[in-house]
Formats: structure tokens, sequence, C-alpha cells
């Protein structure tokens, strides 16, 4: 990850642990922790004339991790930065192999919006290798799927955050595992799909 | 602050609102994405030196407000209004998490219990004045900070409160109209406010129904949204 781009620099870092991340975000801890979160670096980037970056680097243990995290929040994804990007005015996020990528930039200036996609484009790079998606993925229908909908989840409170089932884990999803939640558009009409991936004891 | 107490003299509404207390912690917010304004800070720091309490005798602090503030006679919350995680917003109740030994045993049930941190010892009966900070509001959030330049506005305004819950619940009403009007339909947050009923209906802290709230609105009404 570069220390200088685009006319900034770091001047502050740090890497989080499961332990330590509730002091760096406040908050927002807790969906990172349920898609196994493992580190986060936290950079801080500053420039003279310009508002600040902060880059965080979540390591989530998988691609499938990394994946679900960036589609938890995902609205209109691209393929332009790591494997899957969006970015909106002031945040970039993208997934590569086992890291989920956000930047986020304290304000909206020409200058910071360049420096931000140049820096994801940077980070991007220095992630060697790709991941896949989640096998329960190539389980969804394709009629009438709305891909920008789709939600992988390992625990009932990341579900929660977009469909609540009467509250709690009515599923027994517990925190390990994998379900995925899509929206439909077939014939004028709206669904939403539910798959949990389950297993028999053996 | 002469409408909040009732007086005609700001002086003296200072005056009034930190009667007898010999020392004053300024509880404020520093989350670097929308901090408590310092030039905020420096006028209430400056109000109460008016009043005769001594620069020394004045602490202003966040993160450290438990080993700073614990111990002054007289408290003044002030922290800007956001949207939050786990919270639904983060108003003048949440702001005093730091007063807790344990913050993640607030977290539970969407920080339901956050009412509860104006029982906690350290600050129970202490409160002077509760300054929600509405001047830059932040109304929705994304990503890992959950800071996204584009929902935050210049509402310019102040909500001050004697009461945290009557401050938060009508800084709710604000955020909700502003969703409203930004998304243009219902947009639930991340999740829901229950924290401010709860802080009415448990914990007894103050006034969260709307119809029960007197909302004196002074200055510049353009856009005032509620």
């Amino acid at each position: 990850m570069p220390q200088r781009i685009a006319g900034y620099a770091v001047v502050e870092e740090a890497t989080y642990t499961p332990e330590t991340v509730f002091d760096y975000l406040n908050g927002g801890a807790e969906i990172y922790l349920s898609y196994g979160m493992e580190a986060v670096l936290g950079r801080r980037y500053a420039h003279p004339e310009e508002p600040e970056l902060l880059l965080d680097v979540f390591d989530l243990g998988s691609s499938e991790n990394a994946f679900g995290m960036f589609s938890q929040e995902q609205e209109n994804p691209t393929r332009e930065i790591g494997q899957t990007s969006e970015y909106t005015p002031g945040l970039l996020r993208f997934w590569k192999g086992r890291f989920f990528v956000a930047i986020t930039a304290t304000g909206l200036t020409d200058g910071a919006t360049a420096a931000t996609l140049a820096l994801g484009r940077a980070c991007a790079a220095a992630i060697a290798r790709e991941g896949v998606q989640p096998e329960l993925l190539n389980s969804l229908p394709a009629e009438g799927l709305v891909e920008a909908r789709v939600r992988f989840v390992r625990t009932a409170s990341a579900l929660s955050r977009h469909y609540d089932l009467a509250g709690g884990d009515i599923l027994g999803l517990g925190c390990d595992a994998r379900a995925v939640l899509a929206e439909y558009e077939r014939s004028g009409g709206r669904a939403v799909l539910l798959l949990v991936e389950c297993w028999t004891r053996p | 602050m002469t409408q909040l107490v009732g007086v005609n003299e700001p002086r003296a509404a200072w005056q009034e609102l930190l009667a007898g207390a010999k020392s004053l912690g300024i509880k404020t917010n520093v989350w670097r994405m929308l901090r408590t304004p310092p030039e905020l800070e420096r006028t209430i720091q400056e109000r109460a030196m008016a009043c005769g309490i001594p620069e020394a005798a004045i602490a202003t602090d966040d993160r450290g407000a438990m080993q700073t503030l614990a111990d002054r006679e007289a408290l003044i919350n002030v922290r800007p209004l956001r949207t939050h995680h786990w919270s639904g917003i983060g108003g003048c109740l949440k702001n005093y998490i730091v007063f807790s030994d344990s913050p993640p045993a607030w977290h539970p049930d969407g920080c339901a219990d956050l009412g509860g941190l104006m029982n906690l010892p350290a600050v129970k009966g202490k409160t002077r004045l509760h300054l929600l900070v509405v001047l830059t509001p932040q109304f929705h959030g994304k990503g890992p900070h959950y800071f996204d330049p584009r929902y935050v506005w210049d509402y310019k305004g102040l909500i001050a409160s004697r009461d945290p819950v009557a401050a938060d619940a009508t800084g709710v009403r604000l955020l909700v109209a502003k969703r409203r009007e930004f998304f243009g339909e219902e947009v639930p947050f991340a999740t829901h406010t229950k924290h401010v009923e709860v802080a009415e209906t448990k914990h007894r802290v103050g006034v969260a129904d709307p119809h029960k709230i007197e909302l004196v609105k002074l200055g510049w009404q353009d856009d005032v949204l509620i």
C-alpha cells in the first residue's frame, strides 16, 4: 500500500485486532466481526490543501467473507477496482481476495476524489491474489435477479440489516452460517429470496 | 440561554444554570468525522469563567472523561447529532457512554438502555445543560466509519435542553424529516432509535414523547424541517 499518492502522505497508521477494533470503529465494528475479521489496517492520509483520506483494509480471512462484507452496502457495483467496487462521492469500497477495502474522504473536492480512486487502484494492485465469490450464489435462479441487491451473510444480525425475520435468530444461523438474501423483479413484481445453506450432522 | 433558563440577560442565564458549581466538566465529542467544534467548547468555557468558575476548575474531555470529569460538581454535555450503526442515532444520551466501566455492555438490543447512563454515579444529577449540536448534522451513514460527506448538511442549529431525552427525541425528529426530504421516502435508521423511548419509559431520565416536549424555535426558520 503506498505511503504517498497524489500529494497525500500517511500521517497515522495502526493495525487493530478483533479485540481492539472497537477502539477504532465507533459503533461499526460488529458487522466486520460477523464476517470473520482477523485484522484491519487503518491509515490516515493528509494533504496540505485537501480533505483527509482514511484507508481501511480488512483481512476477513476468506474471499467469501470479503465479498459478503462488500455486498452489505452495495447499491450499484462495477468491476473497475478490485474484483467488485463501488464509488459514491466520498467513499470507495471494493473487495479482492480475502480483503475488503474502504477509502473514506472527509470532504468532497476534486483532488480528494482523484486521490481516493488512485489510492484504491494502488491498493487493489498490491493485493496479489483474487478470490472466488461464495458458491451459494450459484444456486440463485438467474431470471429477474437484481445483482446489486444480493447480500451474502454469515450471521442473523448481518441479515437483519436488510430483512428482519421477526427479530432474533429464528433460523438458528448462529455465527458461522452461509446465507444469501436476493431480490428479484419479475412481471412487474418484486420478491425476496433467502437461501440458507444447511448441513446434516454426520 | 435566556429562553431556556427564563431570564432576560445571557450572563444571568449562565449564572443560574451553573449556580453553586465550583468546578465544571464539559463532556465533548471528538469523533474525527464530526466533532464538537472547538469554538463551541471554548465559548462554553468562557461563559463558565464569566460566572466565576476558575479556568483551572474547568475541564473539557471526551474519551478520558471518566478520569477527568467524574469529580466535577457540574457537567455540560455537548456533542453533534449523527446517525449511528448500533443505536440509530448518536446524541446526548450516548455521549455519556464513556462514564461506564464497560461501554460494550450498553450495546445489546440496539443500545436500548443508554438512558441508564444518566443514572451512573459519576454523572447522576450533575448535568446542567445538554447541547445537541446540529450545525452540520449527519443524517445517514455508510462505510466502516459510518460517515459519508454526502449525508451531512448545513442545518446551522443548536438544540439546547436540560433534558437529554427531549434533546435526542427532537434530534430524531430532525433526522427523520431530513431523510424523508433527501430520499423521498421513509428510510428506517440502521437501528431503531428505541433507546430514546426507553430512556423515558424505563429509565425515567427525561421525556421522549414529542407531544410533551415544548419546542421553542429561535432565529432563522428557513429549512427548519421540524
